[in-house]
């Protein structure tokens, strides 16, 4: 035992409240963090990271994680379905969009209202659901996914056709190629990451895991379902909206075509194979289902040039059998999701070599 | 003959809750399982049932026989099917179903079997569950309601009913009635029963052997004449004091009685 | 009032059909909780099984029925033993979640197979008229109609008087008790995937016959959700006129708000119903006893 002194020992110890709940608990995180966020900035710099399909597929992965994200705090911290976050997105899109061409305001003026929006058509499809114990939630944002998209196609004119949206600004600068709105996209997903990361630190957050865990003892411990299972699909409603603004305002185009139901499934797609209530689970689940996407996109033409006898737009279905079939085998073999395996991997770096 | 060895069983492979128990229920005899809360007398039950497997249990060491082939391990399904039925402790009625349609479900597994003589033999049995055939289990009161899941088992003609806790909560008259019932089917239908009580009393009278379970083991058993006339028995399960009347605080004993088996 | 007429003449025969497939919904909540999301897409791949049959191999009206029902069985059997019997014992969210992923491979297998065009329109039923006063009703949505109802009465015939739709109703009580009795609550719970298979295919048949068979068979087979829900997501005939009810919102509102709001119209309904009647119109009451 004299070497104990030497050798602190492996793993984490926590001996106080406060130390156990810091988000960054070691010199090396401090370290590691600080260095892939540099790296992360760096990207646009750096020459063959930064070819343009690879930074706008960065972009992409960077808003599809703060809308997973959303729905990671409804469904893996709260335990609510929501399949219908995609149109949550779009509620987000287009009214960062209107407010942008109608009244003239900035994106950096647009994107908080377009999350508020969002969140408040949330609640509204979220109140006859959440006040039932049970998963009905799943239920309205089917509804609501059906009602909006019907409501902006054959309701507002400008939406069901799709409109032009101006770029993002700050003073002369303007963030109109992908290289330079990789920075914007990118310090959103930051921010929203570090959010929802605290958000477990905080008394709703632990309210939200409790709901999860068991509802009816949640609630006799004093905490008020109603009130929070509606916070947790208001957040999540409002990741949705900010995602919405910023994609709107990256393409520079809003229109419905890219907030279909198949858009909702992929999220919660990303969400579970990620690992349900882990903000790194997240990460990876929209950054694996994306590069498998793309995978399947390049193979999939050869798939059908292969085989003639089948029918056209097998390549699509391929894509949705694959897919579905990849999560359902999460779903069975590995429920905690990549992240899992991720803490695995950290366990055993920390532990070693006691690693029993 | 049920046979019990030296079983024990594991909750989510880590929590022991039972540590070797052997019992043995001879073909028509009624047997008690006694003892307190958290002794593991639902457990052995479960274990014999093999409901065990829902809850994630396992029979982790020794053998359950019946009938000299082995039945740990099998699905509850199967040793259903082979005549080990379980009634639930907690009236488990199919709350929604009326009481003559839990009654059926009961006599699900019997193969060629008269289905309305099989119901007038439990309406025989409880006289009261046939006025109430039309009626929702779910609303009926806890008597009925463990008249019910008692007959429901009868249905399935089983050679051996595992009772658990069929008193619980129930006023002492019912109870008494309900015991009675018990020892009718068993001379009657010649169907071995072992019945798990908190009830000592009530539960001693009617058997012929005890077994009395503390922490997952087996630590007393006898005839129930015999474990009646048991100091430790009369002390900690019966309430009474070395004459046989009920205790009384002007002769409460500064110190206390020690089990003696632990 | 003509215009009328047809409307609520039409919106019972498809109500009729969104009953039919309500009822596997109900019976798939009824004996384990889960909401079948994927219940739409199983009524887009029975309805193309039967196409392949009956425009693909141009078989008999009756052989390629007698063909597509077992396939359908079957469809729901694999579907519940390769996703949902492995995740017994997880979380009742995972589950809800393997049929939201499902209805994504459904879909796939059927652009997979039959590619993402609508399929060559075929007749089913015979094609003629009935004159009914001043309301003309194709005898094709009659037929679909008359089918319709009798299937649904031969199920709900079939929970309320039959040993195993007995044990059906009795595994939607509780599973362990079922289990301590004797009854495989496995064997149970596949069966009633195989009959949700097979209402559903039903419904992707008829629908096909009057809609034609393409993709967007699927969304409407999302109707039932809202069928089952209104009529209280546990009764079968709750289901049925849950169906009818959806069927004749659906089409009134098509008829006259314009021919998209029918579905959203739906869900709107069902939204409010929640607010109202959070247990639907014959839903079962919670017995809540101690």
């Amino acid at each position: 035992m004299a070497h104990t002194s030497f050798y602190p020992p492996s793993g984490i110890y926590s001996d106080s409240y406060r130390k156990d709940m810091r988000i960054v608990k070691t010199k090396t995180q401090w370290v590691l963090s600080i260095v892939s966020l540099i790296f992360l900035f760096a990207i646009p710099q750096i020459p063959f990271f930064n070819s343009p399909y690879l930074l706008r597929l960065l972009i992409g992965v960077g808003i599809t994680i703060i809308i997973c994200l959303g729905l990671n705090v409804l469904t893996g911290y709260c335990g609510q379905l929501n399949i219908g976050q995609s149109a949550f997105v779009m509620v987000g899109g287009f009214t960062s969009g209107l407010l942008n061409i109608h009244l003239g305001w900035p994106f950096w003026m647009c994107v908080i209202p377009a999350g508020i929006t969002s969140a408040v058509i949330g609640a509204i499809f979220g109140i006859p659901s959440v006040r039932l114990k049970g998963l009905y939630l799943a239920l309205t944002t089917l509804g609501a996914q059906i009602i909006l998209t019907w409501i902006a196609l054959f309701y507002i004119p400008l939406t069901a056709a799709g409109f032009s949206v101006g770029p993002i600004t700050i003073g002369t600068l303007v963030f109109n190629t992908p290289k330079k709105f990789y920075y914007v996209a990118m310090f959103f997903t930051v921010m929203m990451t570090f959010f929802a990361k605290n958000m477990m630190r905080t008394g709703p957050g632990r309210a939200f895991v409790a709901i999860r865990d068991n509802d009816i003892a949640a609630e006799a411990m004093g905490i008020d379902i109603f009130r929070y299972k509606l916070l947790a699909f208001m957040i999540c409603t409002f990741y949705a909206g900010v995602a919405g603004s910023l994609l709107v305002h990256y393409m520079m185009w809003a229109h419905l075509e890219s907030f279909t139901l198949q858009d909702s499934i992929w999220y919660v797609v990303m969400v579970i194979v990620g690992g349900l209530g882990s903000i790194e689970g997240t990460i990876f689940g929209v950054i694996f289902i994306t590069a498998l996407k793309e995978l399947i996109f390049v193979i999939g033409p050869m798939v059908e040039g292969k085989l003639p006898f089948l029918p056209i737009g097998a390549g699509s279905g391929l894509l949705l059998v694959i897919i579905g079939g990849v999560a359902i085998l999460f779903l069975i073999f590995e429920p905690r999701g990549l992240a899992h395996r991720w803490n695995l991997v950290k366990a055993y770096y920390r532990l070693w070599p006691f690693g029993y | 003959m049920l046979k019990l060895n030296n079983v024990e069983v594991k909750y989510v492979g880590v929590i022991l809750v039972l540590r070797g128990v052997s019992l043995e229920v001879r073909d028509g005899a009624i047997v008690a399982l006694l003892g307190s809360n958290g002794a593991g007398k639902t457990t052995t039950l479960k274990a014999i049932s093999g409901l065990l497997h829902t809850e994630l249990g396992e029979v982790t060491a020794g053998s359950i026989e019946y009938d000299g082939s082995r039945i740990d391990g099998m699905d509850p399904e199967q040793i259903a099917k082979r005549g080990i039925i379980q009634v639930m402790e907690g009236r488990q009625v199919l709350g929604h179903l009326n009481v003559e349609e839990n009654l059926l479900l009961g006599g699900y597994i019997v193969k060629n079997s008269d289905i309305k003589k099989d119901l007038d033999m439990v309406y025989d049995y409880f006289p009261k569950l046939k006025s109430l055939r039309h009626s929702t289990s779910g609303y009926l009161s806890g008597g009925e309601q463990q008249m019910l899941v008692m007959g429901r088992a009868m249905m399935a003609h089983p050679k051996i009913m595992l009772l658990d806790e069929p008193s619980l909560g129930l006023a002492p008259l019912i109870v008494d009635e309900i015991f009675d019932i018990v020892t009718r089917f068993n001379a009657e239908e010649k169907t071995s029963v072992l019945i798990v009580e908190q009830n000592a009393r009530a539960a001693l009278s009617i058997t012929e052997y005890s077994y009395v379970m503390e922490n997952g083991r087996v630590v007393l058993d006898g005839p129930s004449s015999k474990l009646a006339d048991n100091e430790d028995i009369k002390e900690f399960y019966l309430g009474l004091s070395k004459l046989g009347e009920k205790k009384s605080y002007r002769q409460v004993k500064h110190y206390k009685r020690r089990k003696r088996w632990l | 009032m003509e215009f009328f007429g047809k409307i609520v003449a039409a919106g019972l025969m498809n109500g009729a059909v969104y009953g039919l497939v309500a009822i596997g919904f109900v019976l798939i909540y009824k004996s384990s909780s889960v909401l079948n999301f994927s219940q739409g897409y199983m009524l887009l791949l029975g309805g193309y099984i039967f196409w392949s049959f009956r425009g693909g191999l141009r078989l008999d009206l009756f052989l390629s029925l007698l063909l597509t029902l077992p396939c359908a069985f079957l469809m729901g059997i694999l579907i519940e033993r390769i996703t949902l019997r492995p995740l017994i014992g997880q979380p009742l969210l995972s589950m809800i979640t393997v049929t939201i992923f499902l209805s994504l491979v459904l879909e796939g297998v059927a652009s997979l197979f039959w590619g993402t065009y609508p399929l060559e329109q075929i007749t089913i039923f015979p094609k003629g008229a009935l004159k009914l006063g001043k309301t003309v009703l194709t005898t094709e949505s009659l037929f679909a109609f008359g089918l319709a109802i009798v299937v649904m009465m031969v199920l709900i015939f079939f929970f309320r008087y039959t040993r195993l739709g007995l044990s059906m109703r009795g595994v939607a009580e509780g599973h362990e008790i079922m289990q301590s009795m004797g009854i495989s609550v496995k064997r149970i719970l596949t069966i009633c995937w195989g009959i949700a298979g097979v209402a559903a295919t039903l419904g992707g048949i008829l629908l096909g016959g009057t809609l034609g068979f393409q993709l967007g068979l699927s969304h409407i087979g999302l109707l039932a959700i809202p069928a089952a829900f209104i009529g209280g997501l546990e009764s079968p005939e709750g289901a049925v006129l849950g169906g009818l009810l959806i069927g004749l919102i659906e089409s009134i509102v098509s008829g006259y708000v314009g021919k998209a709001a029918g579905v959203p119209a739906s869900y709107i309904v069902l939204i409010v119903v929640m607010l109202f009647r959070p247990y639907g119109f014959f839903g079962l009451e919670r017995i809540e006893r101690v």
